[in-house]
């Protein structure tokens, strides 16, 4: 029912625009019509330009995504284990969470430049926080008796995170690997438009930018295309099965 | 009988509202190999701290938990742990593979697919046949704590650590799962120590029944359960030991 009610919606969503688009109160420039976006959008796709762009983007966040997850984990096992590092890491995060990647954009500029370690660091920046608190609601949410059967199976160290407090927290990793994501790649479409502007190169924000310069609107609307089936793609078809063949397989979903 | 437990002078101190209070006041008993000891008191008493220490889950300040001659300090599956909660289970691994995981920790069994026979001919000894790879969330109470039973056992532990494992069942599923332990108990000679507050459960269970009193947690007798011994049932003879652990508990 759901799924109808919303395909309708977009349908008349997009016949506005195209209403609109026709009415002749516009310029093309300003408002293109949707059979220019989407034409637009297929030469992008021919031409292999707006795959590339759309690669290197991804690439980017899935590596971000990678290294800040496994750093928070790490921080979060730490100061599981002492604390004095949980009072630490507490403190890190109350200062850094509330921090948007983009608004450290000039101090970054300064310290790595303006190539792509400094997209990295913010989108690192944009997965970490959300993620480290997660991950520590999530370990602190671990029902004692899980973690005191393993050990008293034997389990112990890294281990016994890595096999009982990991998966016993799933609920909560991923819901922070939801935030951090959705953090993330708003970030880094951000901070690629802005690259773009100082002379960096690639990915979707920057394909934008790109075709702003060169006046093309019906060009950038198809990268905004792209931006938004790449959201609903992560979000509603990649998520969702992790999370059907995870958690909601174990029964782990409502705890 | 030889020993297989030895706890000698517990005392154990918990915080509450940041005062000391002692929990457990110079625990000593000890249980033969073989042998079935209930401890039973009223909630609260201590019994599960007691069977924490017991386990190397906690330590106590003073005293000494002996298990086959030696010092007990880390928890290890020598003394595998059953607890009331239905959660003990783990969620993400299926029934057969919550069975072989602690197995495959203990390097128990020379290899996987050995490990998975013994897990297997267990899960069916407890009646779960037919329920390998099903996900423990999908189980009834009473199936998870069978579960949990068939991992221990699998486990081959010195010692049976039981904390009110039927505590939560319905009254049928709990007797069904009373007398699959006693019959257990006679095939393999396990060795276990049985924590409850049901008295009715410890006179059925219990070789021996450890009456615990409270504020602090003490032991204040020891009981040879002559009603299971005997195995006729008397009602008569039931009824007065029933009635001696009553005024023990001091009890209305
Ligand atoms: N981790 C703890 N910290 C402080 N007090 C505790 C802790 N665990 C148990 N207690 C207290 O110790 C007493 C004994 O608890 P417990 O061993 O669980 O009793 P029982 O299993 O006999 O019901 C209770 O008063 C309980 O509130
Ligand atoms: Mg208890």
């Amino acid at each position: 029912m759901m799924r109808i009610h919303k395909s309708i919606w977009f349908v008349l969503f997009l016949s506005l625009w195209e209403l609109l688009a026709r009415s002749g109160r516009f310029s093309p420039l300003v408002f293109p019509p949707l059979a220019a976006v989407f034409k637009a959008l297929f030469h992008a796709l021919a031409s292999g330009e707006l795959l590339q762009e759309t690669g290197f983007s991804i690439l980017l966040i899935l590596e971000g995504l990678l290294v800040g997850a496994v750093l928070a984990l790490l921080l979060g096992m730490a100061s599981s284990l002492s604390p004095l590092l949980r009072s630490f890491t507490e403190a890190l995060a109350a200062l850094a969470h509330p921090l948007p990647g983009i608004a450290l954009l000039p101090v970054i500029i300064l310290w790595l430049g303006t190539g792509r370690a400094s997209i990295l660091f913010i989108i690192i920046h944009s997965v970490l926080w959300p993620m480290l608190l997660n991950v520590m609601t999530g370990f602190r949410a671990v029902p004692k008796v899980l973690a005191e059967t393993g050990r008293n199976f034997g389990v112990r160290g890294a281990r016994l995170f890595l096999e009982v407090y990991v998966p016993a927290s799933l609920p909560y990793l991923l819901a922070g690997l939801r935030i951090a994501w959705a953090r993330a790649w708003r970030a880094l479409i951000s901070a690629e438009m802005i690259f773009g502007a100082v002379g960096g190169k690639g990915g979707l924000g920057w394909y934008i930018f790109k075709q702003r310069v060169f006046m093309d609107t019906a060009g950038m609307f198809s990268a905004l295309i792209v931006i938004i089936l790449i959201g609903i793609l992560v979000e509603e078809v990649i998520f969702e099965r992790v999370e059907a063949a995870t958690i909601r397989k174990w029964g782990m979903t409502d705890q | 009988m030889s020993e297989k437990l030895r706890v000698s002078g517990i005392n154990k101190y918990y915080y509450k509202n940041g005062e000391r209070f002692k929990v457990l006041d110079s625990i000593s008993f000890t249980a033969g190999s073989g042998e079935v000891l209930c401890l039973l008191g009223p909630s609260g008493c201590g019994k599960s701290t007691l069977l924490r220490l017991i386990c190397g889950l906690d330590e106590p300040e003073d005293g000494l938990v002996r298990l086959d001659g030696k010092a007990v300090s880390c928890p290890s599956p020598a003394a595998v742990m059953i607890f009331q909660e239905f959660g003990q289970l783990f969620p993400w691994r299926t029934v057969l593979d919550n069975v072989i995981y602690p197995m495959r920790v203990n390097g128990i069994g020379r290899s996987e697919a050995e490990r998975k026979q013994t897990a297997e001919t267990w899960l069916v000894r407890v009646g779960l046949e037919g329920f390998f790879h099903v996900f423990p969330h999908t189980l009834s109470g009473g199936m998870k704590q069978k579960a949990a039973l068939a991992r221990a056992l699998a486990l081959e532990p010195s010692l049976l650590l039981m904390d009110e494992p039927f505590g939560s069942l319905d009254a049928l599923t709990r007797e069904g799962l009373q007398r699959l332990l006693l019959q257990i108990r006679e095939e393999t000679g396990s060795t276990i120590l049985f924590v409850t507050h049901d008295i009715q459960e410890a006179l059925t269970l219990g070789d021996r029944i450890l009456v615990m009193g409270k504020e602090p947690g003490r032991i204040l007798k020891v009981l040879e359960n002559s009603v299971k011994k005997t195995g006729k049932r008397s009602n008569q003879e039931k009824s007065a030991l029933y009635d001696v652990i009553h005024n023990l508990l001091g009890t209305v």
